[in-house]
């Protein structure tokens, strides 16, 4: 019997390994995973990751706690990674039932799938606070957040009716206290290191400091590449929509520029 | 349009409140939750027909559907509620005193199974004053069942019958209980359930323990007894926090779901009201 924790908010009858939006896996997180996490460390991975980047964690960290909100998820994860604490539960209930801190909480699929069905609605930030609530001082915190103006979303041909099926559970973004640029993210987690990523979320196919990012010109290229990974359908080519927002100077370097890519990380 | 909204005389309660006839209500265009339920409102094997509203007390089983993949949820409040509106004075000013017990009931195809000889100990130790055990009729009719809580020298009450395919339904049945709990000083049961809840709307001191007997056949996809711990803690224990359990219990109630009766109406029921 795989043995899986429990604290408030577990989901039956779910998971998250869905069609559209599967387990955060990756060439790109492996990555990040190296360069940014802290050796030896007590780790907790929040939201749903695959076997192999939970495990690739597990490599160089002394302790692993990974929580993830549906049950069937936390057996299937636990059957696979037998170093690594698994619990079922939503971020709400983890932080009632535990006083404790971890050197890093990895949050690379993002705050969008760790509050559950049984969880008080809350915004982006208040659940930014939850996870910040759970690392150490001088601890690490690497967490996705999604940009505001994803080209993948602008142009996706579904109307809004069929875009959010029944296997998602995810907040519909009218939320303010989303940050909507490199600056608000830098208000909000002073001296985050922001990493900007292009291609679908469960596997982002490219991970940029932004300061590194490359001009416009390129950068149109490398959108249009990325969000025809995301294999959908499009009202517009995603080509001309990067060329003429590189045109409009909405490709611009630095803290006032906006998240055009998919995703964008912050660390 | 289900006969499960007609149990415990709900349908007559909400019908009464939306000035139609409490006698014989009309038809609901939709499903009424019936009792307090940590799932989405309904037993998990229930049949609905597609686009009928389901009419739930609270925002906390609507949310829990829609990730099954169910819609046209409306939450409305407990239909307990509406009978408080109506029944204001019933049973008020009376003395309260003692512990009203629900013994968790099993339903007419799931029967309980438990140690009740254990139950009724930890029962003397715990409750300060007389007991009265509330039985449902499945549990009262069994002598094996009854007779270990009537030699402890408890009383014994039966609020009646739910009702089954809209025939035997006790219209009564809530107007008795909520007259008992407003006779008694604490209500207390052997699991978490829907009379705790309707105990502490009214003032009942809250205690929930001993064997929660387990019902047959249960659906161990709810996360069984520990679930209810893990969401719901400030209900559970000998003793709980007053406080703690009335905000617990308005959020479960759905208390900020009430509805006034024209919209109530509306919502529910195609009949105009009578003519006073």
């Amino acid at each position: 019997m795989t043995d899986v924790s429990l604290v408030a908010g577990e989901m039956y009858d779910w998971t998250d390994d869905g069609p559209e939006r599967g387990l955060a896996r990756g060439t790109a997180w492996h990555a990040l995973i190296a360069a940014a996490l802290p050796v030896d460390g007590d780790v907790l991975v929040v939201g749903p990751h695959a076997a192999s980047l939970v495990q690739a964690i597990a490599d160089v960290s002394a302790r692993v706690t990974l929580l993830v909100r549906s049950s069937q998820d936390a057996l299937a994860l636990a059957s696979e990674l037998p170093g690594v604490e698994v619990v079922a539960g939503a971020l709400d209930g983890y932080v009632a039932a535990r006083a404790t801190t971890h050197d890093a909480v990895v949050a690379l699929d993002g705050l969008d799938r760790v509050l559950s069905t049984d969880s008080e609605p809350r915004t982006w930030r208040s659940t930014l606070d939850l996870a910040q609530q759970l690392v150490s001082d001088a601890g690490t915190l690497l967490v996705t957040v999604p940009g505001s103006f994803r080209l993948s979303d602008v142009l996706d041909a579904r109307p809004a009716h069929l875009r959010h099926g029944d296997d998602e559970w995810v907040p519909l973004y009218s939320d303010p206290s989303l940050p909507r640029s490199v600056r608000e993210i830098g208000d909000l987690v002073p001296g985050a290191t922001v990493l900007a990523t292009y291609g679908p979320w469960d596997d982002p196919a490219a991970l940029v400091p932004v300061p590194d990012l490359p001009g416009p010109g390129a950068l149109s290229a490398v959108l249009a590449q990325a969000v025809r990974t995301t294999h959908r359908e499009w009202l517009a080519d995603p080509a001309e929509a990067a060329t003429a927002a590189a045109r409009a100077g909405l490709l611009r370097r630095g803290r006032d520029c906006w998240p055009l890519w998919p995703i964008s990380g912050c660390w | 349009m289900h006969h499960h909204n007609h149990y415990y005389g709900q349908a007559h309660i909400l019908a009464r409140y939306c000035g139609l006839d409490f006698r014989n209500p009309p038809r609901i265009r939709g499903y009424l939750q019936h009792g307090w339920n940590v799932g989405c409102g309904w037993n998990p094997v229930h049949e609905f027909f597609d686009g009928a509203w389901r009419f739930v007390w609270s925002e906390y089983p609507m949310r829990r559907g829609y990730a099954l993949g169910r819609r046209n949820y409306k939450p409305i409040g407990a239909p307990w509620l509406y009978l408080l509106e109506l029944e204001r004075e019933l049973a008020v000013g009376a003395e309260r005193e003692g512990t009203l017990f629900f013994l968790f009931h099993g339903w007419e195809g799931g029967k309980i199974t438990g140690k009740h000889k254990e139950l009724v100990d930890e029962i003397r130790d715990t409750e300060p004053g007389p007991v009265t055990m509330s039985l449902y009729y499945t549990e009262y009719e069994r002598p094996e069942v009854r007779e270990p809580y009537l030699e402890a020298g408890f009383d014994i009450v039966s609020f009646g019958r739910r009702g089954f395919d809209y025939l035997g339904t006790d219209r009564q049945f809530m107007f008795r209980q909520l007259a008992a709990l407003r006779r008694h000083r604490r209500v207390a049961s052997n699991r978490l359930s829907t009379a705790i809840f309707y105990g502490a709307s009214v003032g009942c001191d809250v205690g929930v323990y001993g064997d929660p007997m387990q019902l047959a056949g249960e659906n161990p996809s709810f996360g069984g007894q520990g679930r209810l711990a893990r969401l719901w803690p400030e209900m559970l224990g000998a003793h709980t926090d007053k406080d703690a359990v009335a905000a617990c219990t308005e959020r479960e109630l759905g208390k900020r779901w009430l509805r006034s009766p024209a919209e109530l109406r509306s919502l529910l029921f195609d009949a105009e009201p009578r003519l006073a």
